[in-house]
Parts: structure tokens; C-alpha cells; sequence
């Protein structure tokens, strides 16, 4: 369907959901899902807008690795030859969600294996992210979804 | 594979309870309803037709995906007969199906538990102190005769720390088996935790899942301990911890409540142990819930779990602070 955007497909599966599907319900499973499928939709809007989130979530990290690569190359050379090396040998052309997977999987191994200055600040740029995307995640929660499980 | 649907059961249930088990009398599979609470394995109440008359059971099916990988619902339905004939109140089993074709996966059969489950946002509870302090006595009373049940079926261990390192490697193998994106949070916290597994006071049964929503109350007793898949061998104040934490609410074991269990059952609420297993509960719920994405990234259909996973997620930001002061402990 050529002449609709993605966003006004998403928006248009939305409404028949919530006024042709979700009214005629009377399953409780049933229900639940369809709620959790519309805040679904709504995330995946967002992405169309704002963009994939692990694509922001990489620079966040790629720009406080370079930053601390900087800091340690004379106390921690190895350390920072390291998180250089973390970077480059990403794929360039992969996926957002590939890359952040690569390059924390390369951080974590260099942070394991690291005792030194930086082991630290690196494990905390690591957490801090995680935090910062945890909390972001958090609109996307369906209550009603969590209300049926307890 | 999609999941198989309840309508698309109930012939093959019916045909295998018929040749499998002839002893049950069945003869017509009447409904089948999907319970909706509960994530880790699929349970339906089966209403059936036996030459007795009608009888209601539970069935529960262990899923082809699912958020406790690995899955074993064989040794699930031998610790269920093993603690109910240890006179524990759990469902009483009488049918392990191991053909998966049947319903989409090997099952359990149970019989149903009469009863009624007190959520800890229950207005009775908040209106009634005299009922809320009953529940507490009674929960604290059952947890205490789960540690003191002896049990053949799961792996036992001599020492606190033996068997603490073996549940850090059960999260750590979950974790590398639904890990989607690194989580460096949670793998720091499992090497805390291998590191600084404590020794412990007594060893025994653990339930792992002991929460009000997961015990069934009939004649103001407790009818029924549900949910015993996360089951282990280890020291009790991993139970206490996980009141605490997961299975936070209005019967918390902490302070006064700890301090009867601790009265009950002689076992000391040694608050070091207690953090150490506070952090490991949450390490171990908080896996559990984001295998909720893997789920779904690998053929699950149950949405809910996108919500679970991002609820499990928000309990990382607990973890540095969990961390803190066992550190804080072992330096004292």
C-alpha cells in the first residue's frame, strides 16, 4: 500500500483494533493481548519518529568509551588501545541493534579482563546505560498487562 | 511453531487421557480454560466427564518457549508427588503426558485446589489487622515446614556456598540463553555474586516462589502451595529475601515477621546473608522477566511479556545499591 505511510498504516491497525476488535472481546486473555498489542503499536510509532533506540544507544555509549579511551592513554594504554579497537572493529553497514550488541559484548570482555585505571569508569559508562534505556523502556509498559499476572 | 490453541486440544487430550490413562475414567474432555496468571508454563483448568461424574483438574503444559529455560516438567510433577506426600499442601499429581504432540508440549495433570488467593493489595487484608495477622502466622508457619521437608529430587548440596554458586550458574545459564543485548548490569552482579557466596546456617527445601498470590486459602488455612518450578535446595533466608524483593508485599518476612520465622524455626536472620540473597533474587527475577523478550524474539505469542520484561528490567536499577552494601558487609 504504497500511499500510506508506515506510520499512518500503524495508526489505521490501531484504531480498527481498538474500535472493531477490542469492543467485541469477552475473553480476558484475549483482552490483555489486544491492549498489549496497541501499546505495542504505539512503540513501534515512536521508532518511526524518534528513530531505533539502539541506535541512540550506541553513540551514548561509542561517545563515552571515546571519551574515556582519551582519558586513560598514558596511565592505561592498553586499556584505551583497547576500547579503540572495541569501536573499530564494529560492522559499519549492520544492523543499530547488531552493532550495540557487538560492541558491548567486545566492552564487556575488555572490562572482565581489566584491572587497571578505567576498568571502573568503563563498567559504569556500561551501567549507566543500561539504566538510562531501562527507564526510557518504561512508557512502553502495558498496565493491564501486568495487572492480569498478579 | 504457533501455540496450540485450547479448542485445538481438547480432541487429543481427550483421546490421550482415554488410551494412556484408562484408570482415570474419562470419558469426554468437557472444556478446557486458560488460566491467564502465571508466565512460566501454560495451566488450564480441564473440566472433565468421568464415570464417577464431572471433575475438575489442572493441566499444565510446559511451554516450547517460555521464560525458565531450561524446562523440566518431568522433575516438577516428582517434586509435586514427593512434597505432597510429605503432607506440604501442594497440588496432588497424578499424570505425567512426556508426548509433546498431545497439547503442544509435554504436561502435568493436578487435581484442582478449592480455595481463594489473597492479592496483597486485598481489601480484606488492609480492613481486617486481625485476618492480615493470621496470614502472616500462617504464611510464615507454612514456609518454615517447606525448609523442613525432606525431598529426593533435587540436586542437594553440603555447604551454603556450594549450593548458592549452583543457583548463580542456573541464572547465569539462563541469562546466556535469553540474553538478546548484553547486560552488563546483570552479569556484574552474577560475578558479585559467585564471588561472595556465603555459607550457610542450614540447608533445605526452597520453594523459590513463596508469595501470597502463590498460596490458595480455604477455612481460613492454607489449601494449596502452587508454583513450585523454581523449587531448589539452599539456605531458607533465600525464601526470606525473596519476600522481600520479588515477592514484596504485605507478608515481607522482615523485621517483626523475620524475627517470628526466625522463633518458628531456629534458623538466624543473619542480615549479611539476608543482602547477599536479596541481590541474588533479584538478579534471578529480574532474568526471568527480560527472558520474556527473548520469548517473543523466538515464537512467543503471549504479549504480556513485553510489559514483564521491561517491569524486570527497572529491577537492575536495585542492583548497584544491593551490591553497595554487601560490599559494605564483607568489609565490616
Amino acid at each position: 500500500m504504497i500511499v500510506l505511510d508506515s506510520a499512518q498504516i500503524l495508526a489505521a491497525i490501531r484504531r480498527s483494533l481498538e474500535t472493531h476488535v477490542l469492543p467485541q472481546l469477552t475473553d480476558d486473555f484475549a483482552q490483555v493481548q489486544v491492549l498489549a498489542a496497541l501499546k505495542a503499536l504505539d512503540e513501534v510509532g515512536h521508532r518511526l519518529d524518534n528513530g531505533d533506540p539502539a541506535e541512540h544507544s550506541y553513540r551514548l555509549i561509542e561517545a563515552g568509551v571515546r571519551e574515556l579511551a582519551e582519558s586513560v592513554r598514558s596511565e592505561s594504554p592498553d586499556l584505551s588501545a583497547g576500547l579503540d579497537a572495541a569501536l573499530s572493529a564494529v560492522a559499519e553497514g549492520d544492523a543499530p541493534r547488531d552493532r550495540l550488541r557487538q560492541l558491548g559484548e567486545s566492552l564487556w570482555a575488555l572490562y572482565s579482563a581489566s584491572e587497571g585505571p578505567g576498568a571502573d569508569e568503563l563498567l559504569a559508562i556500561l551501567q549507566a546505560e543500561a539504566l538510562r534505556t531501562m527507564s526510557e523502556d518504561n512508557a512502553w509498559i502495558c498496565p493491564e498487562a501486568i495487572a492480569s499476572l498478579t | 511453531m504457533a501455540e496450540t490453541t485450547v479448542e485445538q486440544m481438547t480432541a487429543p487430550l481427550e483421546k490421550a487421557l482415554k488410551n494412556n490413562a484408562p484408570e482415570l475414567g474419562v470419558e469426554r474432555v468437557v472444556a478446557i480454560e486458560r488460566f491467564t496468571s502465571g508466565l512460566s508454563s501454560q495451566s488450564y483448568g480441564v473440566d472433565v466427564e468421568t464415570g464417577d461424574g464431572p471433575v475438575r483438574w489442572v493441566m499444565r503444559v510446559e511451554p516450547e518457549h517460555g521464560v525458565i529455560p531450561p524446562y523440566d516438567i518431568a522433575r516438577e510433577y516428582r517434586l509435586l508427588r514427593e512434597v505432597h506426600a510429605a503432607g506440604l499442601p501442594a497440588p496432588g499429581v497424578f499424570l505425567l503426558e512426556e508426548d509433546a504432540s498431545v497439547v503442544g508440549g509435554p504436561f502435568i495433570m493436578m487435581h484442582f485446589i478449592e480455595g481463594a488467593i489473597y492479592r496483597n493489595t486485598d481489601a480484606r487484608l488492609s480492613e481486617d489487622l486481625a485476618l492480615l495477622a493470621d496470614v502472616q502466622e500462617r504464611f510464615i508457619d507454612m514456609l518454615a515446614r517447606i525448609h523442613e521437608t525432606p525431598q529426593s529430587v533435587l540436586p542437594n548440596f553440603e555447604t551454603g556456598q556450594e549450593a548458592a554458586r549452583a543457583e548463580v550458574a542456573v541464572c547465569r545459564h539462563r541469562l546466556k540463553m535469553t540474553e538478546l543485548l548484553p547486560s552488563p548490569v546483570l552479569r556484574h552482579a552474577l560475578d558479585v555474586l559467585d564471588e561472595h557466596a556465603p555459607p550457610a546456617e542450614k540447608i533445605g527445601l526452597l520453594h523459590g516462589d513463596y508469595r501470597l498470590p502463590n498460596l490458595m486459602w480455604k477455612d481460613g488455612e492454607i489449601s494449596g502451595v502452587l508454583d513450585w518450578e523454581l523449587a531448589r535446595v539452599g539456605d531458607p533466608l533465600s525464601d526470606l529475601a525473596f519476600t522481600q524483593t520479588i515477592g514484596r508485599g504485605v507478608c515481607s518476612l522482615e523485621g517483626e515477621l523475620a524475627t517470628k520465622y526466625s522463633e518458628r524455626t531456629g534458623v538466624e536472620i543473619d542480615e549479611k546473608r539476608v543482602n547477599y540473597y536479596r541481590l541474588l533474587e533479584m538478579v534471578k527475577g529480574t532474568i526471568i522477566g527480560l527472558a520474556g523478550a527473548y520469548d517473543l524474539a523466538n515464537g512467543g505469542a503471549d504479549l504480556r511479556l513485553m510489559s514483564v520484561a521491561r517491569i524486570a528490567a527497572a529491577g537492575q536499577a536495585m542492583m548497584g545499591a544491593l551490591e553497595s552494601q554487601l560490599e559494605q558487609y564483607l568489609e565490616a
